[in-house]
């Protein structure tokens, strides 16, 4: 049977403050997996449970590639999971 | 006219003759106010082929309908001229008491041309309108010009004021009001070649709501939703926050846009310099969400942005809190668009680096040296003399290949937002008509979601393009602050319903829709008829022939096809010739025939 992928999972700008950190360590299959982890460990995001939806004030990337609208996108060992404010301009 | 005084103010400085003009109706309701009433004033009382530091060239302080009303972040105004850094339409906005005291006046536009015979004082007292002196003003940086004006005129009396760059014509140089800037373009060199320190203004005319109660029950509204997520960066955390997100995703330009990532971002991260430096918060006039943090330096407090950060900063590879703080603190002070001095320095830089250019001691990662050379722009001594004259200029004068790394679209340097990591944002720098900018093109919103590939972009992204820069327009017309767009669900119907609540007229999105559309191509005529051609919707040649060299995207690149393949699917997407063109029956259309003949 194979191990649940190692994943970190890095906060930048609201993600961060709401965290209170700037990564964490978790397994999780896929990209939904691991958002659910993050939304119960810290209440600040819960709202990353709500799934993919374009009022959400964050994007999820996985080692900083296209941002995600498929969050079931699966996991592998090492993956960095990024999650970012979603105006990230101005 | 609910909304609107309707009439403009027109001052020749040269003689002190001042004219009051009517503003018809139908061209406030074509062109709103703010940035799509200048542009249509500069279409209408200048000719585009004007020298922009000239006495004929005109300087436009244009207010909107919603300023005045209690509708939060609605207090701002824009200023627009013909750019002597570009020499094509710019406009820039600035915000707080002088918007309100300016509309105030009882003019919905001031239309400034001529020179005045010394250093003046522009006044404009309840439409009343004089010239006062300002030789002992002359030479002032601004902190001390605005101090020394506010015990002179009055609490009252809202200045808005230029630097010493200004006064010495530095191409970028700035117009400045409360600490809040009318940044880019070199509107206070046009300021300073009138030879006037300052614009005051103040009055008491009000204009008339349609629906005051409607009015005051929105702006309860609204005030309550800006309190909500979609405002939270700007105000727990401002546009600083972008930084470290930009390095992680290879899209900081650091060291003139060689690469898209720094060493020791960490170090004058926002979320450093909150926990390190924070000071204070503070906001616009009539805003209830205070975006504006500011931070302690060793030059006193400094209200720092994003673009300031990046562009005097990482650019030129400096990651000194402190040294960042003070070189933001010397533009604010000299009246510098921080981004044009921050890219020129890095130009500079790259260029020394690589024997182009012999500025002792002015190399990437030098701070001391940075500072000197803001000085130096700022009072156009020594060498800053011709840096003060931009990265397009320099690089005209340096030839060789340093054009081909000089970074400016259209003579505007660029933003911190790296276009090859960044395409869509990319074709928004080459086409939008004030140059290399991204608040007039908001494009980055659609590198930031997930409808594209940010780093390989495809011509269907053209239409998002098209639909962030239109609803810049609108927000820059009405005008709000772009910091309150993501509590509206459909900009174009909410705005819609605002601006029936204070004019009265029957006003629908769909009209609006048109009417920033309309605002867009008036600001393409005006440029065609400066000399637009359409080899100028370009990047430089570093962005078309150069990967970014490594970080999280390696191999990140813009083809010149690309950017082609982008910019025709744009032009088609504006209802423009794939040149680039108007054609006259878009203009038609777009009732836009008034402005159309030269
Ligand atoms: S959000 Fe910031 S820039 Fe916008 S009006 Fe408020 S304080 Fe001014």
């Amino acid at each position: 049977m194979s191990r649940t992928p190692r994943v970190t999972v890095e906060f930048y700008a609201m993600a961060r403050r709401r965290a209170g950190t700037d990564s964490v360590l978790l397994t999780a299959q896929t990209v939904a997996e691991a958002l659910h982890v993050v939304a119960d460990s810290f209440p600040g995001l819960a709202e990353l449970s709500r799934g993919p939806d374009s009022s959400s004030p964050y994007l999820v990337s996985v080692n900083a590639g296209p941002f995600l609208q498929d969050w079931d996108t699966a996991l592998i060992d090492g993956d960095r999971l990024l999650i970012l404010s979603a105006d990230a301009g101005g | 006219m609910h909304g609107y005084h309707g009439r403009y103010l027109r001052v020749d400085v040269s003689t002190g003759d001042a004219q009051w003009q009517t503003l018809p109706e139908s061209a406030a309701r074509r062109f709103l106010g703010g940035v799509g009433l200048a542009t249509w004033l500069l279409l209408r009382e200048t000719s585009a082929r004007v020298e922009p530091l000239s006495p004929e060239a005109a300087l436009i302080f244009a207010f909107s309908p919603l300023v005045g009303t209690p509708l939060t972040t609605s207090a701002k105004f824009a200023v627009a001229a013909k750019s002597p850094l570009t020499d094509r339409l710019n406009d820039s906005l600035s915000s707080s008491h002088f918007a309100l005291a300016g509309k105030r006046t009882g003019a919905d536009a001031l239309v400034v041309t001529g020179r005045a015979a010394s250093p003046s004082i522009l006044r404009i007292d309840d439409g009343r309108c004089y010239l006062e002196p300002a030789d002992d003003l002359w030479g002032l940086d601004i902190p001390t010009a605005q101090e020394r004006l506010r015990r002179r005129l009055g609490p009252n009396v809202a200045c808005a004021v230029i630097g010493p760059a200004g006064e010495k014509g530095v191409r970028f140089a700035t117009i400045s009001h409360d600490r809040r800037h009318a940044g880019r373009g070199g509107l206070g060199a046009v300021m300073g070649a009138k030879r006037l320190k300052a614009l005051a203004v103040t009055g008491s005319q009000r204009c008339l709501l349609a629906d005051p109660r409607g009015v005051a029950l929105a702006a309860k509204t609204l005030s309550e939703r800006s309190f909500g997520p979609a405002t939270a960066k700007y105000r727990e955390l401002g546009t600083v926050a972008n930084l470290l997100t930009f390095n992680r995703l290879n899209a900081l330009p650091t060291h003139n846009f060689q690469v898209g990532q720094i060493d020791d971002a960490q170090a004058i991260s926002g979320e450093s310099l909150h926990l390190a430096r924070q000071q204070t918060r503070e906001s616009c006039a009539a805003c209830t969400i205070g975006c504006e943090h500011l931070f302690r330096s060793s030059r006193g407090p400094v209200r720092l942005e994003y673009e300031s950060l990046f562009a005097l900063g990482p650019l030129c590879g400096i990651t000194d809190p402190d040294t960042v703080l003070s070189a933001a603190r010397l533009c604010d002070d000299l009246g510098l668009d921080t981004i044009s001095t921050g890219a020129t320095l890095a130009f500079a830089m790259e260029c020394v680096e690589r024997g182009f250019l012999k500025v002792p001691g002015l190399r990437f990662g030098q701070g001391d040296a940075l500072l000197q050379a803001i000085t130096a722009i700022g009072t156009r001594h020594s060498f800053g003399d011709w840096l003060a004259e931009g990265t397009r200029r320099m690089a005209d004068r340096l030839g060789g290949e340093t054009a081909r790394f000089a970074p400016h679209v259209k003579g505007m340097e660029i933003p911190g937002y790296e276009p090859r990591a960044l395409q869509t944002m990319a074709l928004g720098f080459a086409t939008n008509t004030r140059g290399a900018d991204h608040n007039r093109s908001s494009a980055y919103e659609v590198d930031f979601s997930s409808r594209v590939d940010r780093r390989q972009v495809d011509p269907a992204a053209a239409r998002w393009a098209v639909e962030t820069e239109d609803k810049a327009a609108l927000m820059d017309s009405l005008i709000l602050c772009k910091f309150l767009r993501g509590v509206f669900t459909d900009l174009f119907a909410e705005s819609a319903e605002l601006l029936r609540l204070v004019t009265g007229w029957d006003v629908t999105a769909a009209e609006l829709r048109r009417t920033a559309r309309r605002i867009i191509t008036a600001k393409k005529i005006y440029n065609i008829r400066a000399g637009w051609s359409p080899a100028e919707d370009t990047l430089p040649e570093r962005f078309l022939s150069q990967r970014l060299p490594d970080g999280v995207a390696p191999g990140a690149e813009l083809s010149p096809e690309r950017l082609e393949a982008l910019k025709t699917a744009y032009y088609h997407e504006r209802g423009w010739i794939p040149d680039g063109f108007v054609p006259q029956q878009l203009a038609a259309d777009l009732e836009l025939l008034d402005v159309t003949s030269p």
